[in-house]
């Protein structure tokens, strides 16, 4: 498990948005442990630091939560864990929407060349996101 | 100290054992080959004593090689302690060497004494000792010779940190410059104020000739004072050593 | 909070050429700070002077209170970038050496790390390659539990397979309540795992910031800020 670094991007911003994925996507589980820092930061070969401020900040959006003595878990709330899901849809499609745009694409146009595309593909697991899964 | 001491010896190991082989392979040359050949007892003696004067030397040598090394070298002056440390186990290793080249001498002196060469030597005129002091002889030797070797080593040392404070070329000549300049000085001082009574060691023997040897006479009142302006003069030296080595001396 | 490390107006030269000029800066407890600069903008002589190597000309250095001296080099665990070992030592002697002289030394650790950096007591130190050499300085510099740690240059001389593995090394052996300044012209190899950087330019302090606050505030990785703000100048 590594995560491609974009150095350019905040690092707890892509680690955050690595965890998230791994909640929707289902490889962390509701109310599953999440690992320490120490072995994250060692897995990830990143800071602890680093480490610590995107549990900090997961903790404060309501999608870990830690508890004493304990660790740190993924929240059981299965709204929580949809509203991630749709967040992360929201940033996805905010970015392919602004992307046909600027291709010269209108609203009608997106749709119709979105649903065509459906269509003709088998549904992918998972899907592109920035900090990609290597 | 004695952990530095420890991993200078470490360090030295080979040096000091292929040395103490060589001294005592040299002085078992003169003993058996020179009987051999002929040689008179007073010349192996004179001849010895020189093998004796010349490791002392080596090790005056050695002990300023190692010093040097290691107030430069980066791993030993990282550590925790201050830099008196490293004049006192460089005295310490002064101190222990020297400690065992009078071992080896005190053997021999026994072995000459057993075998009834001392009172050869002395009968024939060529070996004088005029000892009349209350210390027995074979410890006021060791003392003298510890000591003056101590003193000496001050000054080295402190010759040692001056060279390797200074960044520019001919800083050996400069040393060599300064050794005989404090030693002329201090002599000077002694011979004014304490009628010669010094104990340095280079002036400790004197070898009158080819087969003449005298030790030094004094009594302890007339050395005493010498003794405490030497201590004086060394703890000086010490002390201008370790500040320069906190200030000045760059570290590899 | 108590500063780990504190440096108020310190200038050094060496003769004629100023190595250090006017740095004041200060680090924190439990940081991994990057003290970025190209060869000879005076890196190694901030280094070698908060390790108590060298005297500063003017100035104040101060290490959890104390000026360098015995006290501060108990609680510096300082990496030169050249040996620190002695010709004579195998890795084992090397180690005992710093066993011997060093409070903080945590035996256990060092097996460790000997074993993750695939080294072998009985190996003779000067006769390792220049790779292998790095990893055994970074081994005995994190063998012990010290409060600040400067490593200089730890992934100057080796390749970028080696390179990954001491940075690995630096995230699993670094004590965590402890400070590490690591000295290094590559910037892009090891900027994530930095929390701030300090640079440094002809002896000046250029900045001191946090990297996440560089990337949000500008976008650009700490390389690509280093390489504008040294082109600027």
């Amino acid at each position: 498990m590594t995560i491609e670094f974009d150095n350019n991007l905040p690092i707890y911003l892509q680690i955050m948005n690595y965890i998230k994925l791994q909640i929707v996507t289902g490889k962390l589980g509701p109310g599953e442990k999440i690992p320490s820092v120490r072995d994250l930061a060692a897995e990830l070969k990143i800071n602890p630091n680093t480490i610590q401020r995107t549990f900090q900040e997961l903790e404060r959006e309501g999608v870990a939560e830690s508890r004493r003595g304990l660790g740190r878990f993924v929240t059981s709330e299965d709204e929580k864990i949809m509203a991630i899901k749709k967040e992360m849809a929201a940033e996805l499609l905010e970015r392919f929407i602004g992307g046909m745009r600027e291709l010269g694409f209108d609203n009608q146009n997106i749709v119709k060349i979105v649903a065509e595309s459906v269509e003709e593909k088998q549904p992918e697991e998972g899907g592109h996101t920035r900090g990609t899964i290597a | 100290m004695l952990k530095l001491l420890k991993y200078d010896m470490k360090r030295d190991l080979f040096t000091l054992l292929g040395g103490a082989a060589a001294l005592v392979l040299g002085l078992l040359a003169i003993e058996l080959l020179g009987k051999q050949v002929g040689m008179e007892r007073g010349a192996q003696a004179v001849l010895s004593l020189m093998g004796y004067t010349f490791f002392g030397i080596l090790i005056l040598i050695a002990v300023c090689n190692s010093f040097r090394l290691n107030i430069r070298s980066v791993g030993r002056r990282l550590v925790p302690l201050g830099s008196l440390h490293y004049v006192g186990s460089a005295l310490l290793y002064g101190l222990l060497l020297n400690g065992v080249l009078l071992v080896i001498g005190g053997l021999h002196m026994l072995y000459y004494q057993a075998t009834g060469i001392l009172q050869q030597l002395e009968q024939s005129g060529s070996f004088t000792i005029n000892w009349d002091s209350s210390i027995p002889l074979p410890f006021g030797v060791s003392l003298i010779v510890l000591w003056g070797s101590l003193f000496l080593l001050t000054l080295l040392l402190l010759v040692m940190a001056m060279m390797e404070s200074m960044r520019f070329k001919g800083r050996t000549l400069i040393a060599v410059a300064a050794v005989i300049g404090i030693s002329i000085l201090t002599s000077a001082v002694e011979n004014s104020f304490f009628g010669g009574a010094g104990t340095q060691a280079l002036t400790g023997f004197q070898i009158e000739s080819q087969s003449e040897l005298n030790l030094p006479t004094e009594s302890l009142g007339a050395v005493l004072p010498a003794f405490l302006f030497e201590l004086v003069m060394s703890a000086l030296f010490t002390w201008v050593t370790v500040k320069l080595i906190n200030r000045s001396v760059r570290v590899e | 909070m108590a500063r780990l490390l504190e440096f108020e107006s310190v200038s050094k030269a060496y003769g004629k050429k100023i190595a250090l000029q006017q740095i004041t800066m200060a680090i924190e407890p439990g940081r991994i700070v990057g003290l970025l600069g190209s060869n000879g903008s005076g890196k190694s002589t901030l280094m070698r002077l908060a390790a108590g190597l060298e005297h500063p000309d003017a100035g104040k250095i101060r290490i959890l209170g104390h000026l360098p001296g015995q006290a501060s080099k108990a609680a510096v665990s300082f990496m030169p970038d050249r040996p620190q070992f002695e010709k004579w030592m195998t890795v084992g002697e090397a180690l005992d050496f710093q066993r011997d002289f060093f409070n903080d030394f945590d035996a256990t650790k060092s097996e460790r790390m000997l074993d993750f950096m695939k080294l072998s007591r009985r190996d003779k130190a000067s006769a390792l390659s220049k790779g292998m050499q790095e990893r055994l300085q970074l081994t005995l510099a994190l063998s012990r539990r010290a409060s600040l740690y400067l490593l200089d240059e730890p992934i100057g001389g080796v390749d970028p397979v080696a390179r990954d593995h001491i940075l690995d090394a630096l995230v699993e052996f670094y004590e965590e309540d402890s400070s590490v300044v690591v000295s290094t012209h590559l910037i892009a190899d090891i900027e994530r795992i930095f929390d701030e950087v300090i640079m440094i330019r002809e002896g000046s302090l250029l900045l001191q910031r946090e990297v996440e606050q560089i990337r949000m505030e500008s976008g650009k990785s700490v390389d690509q800020l280093f390489k504008e703000v040294y082109a600027e100048c």
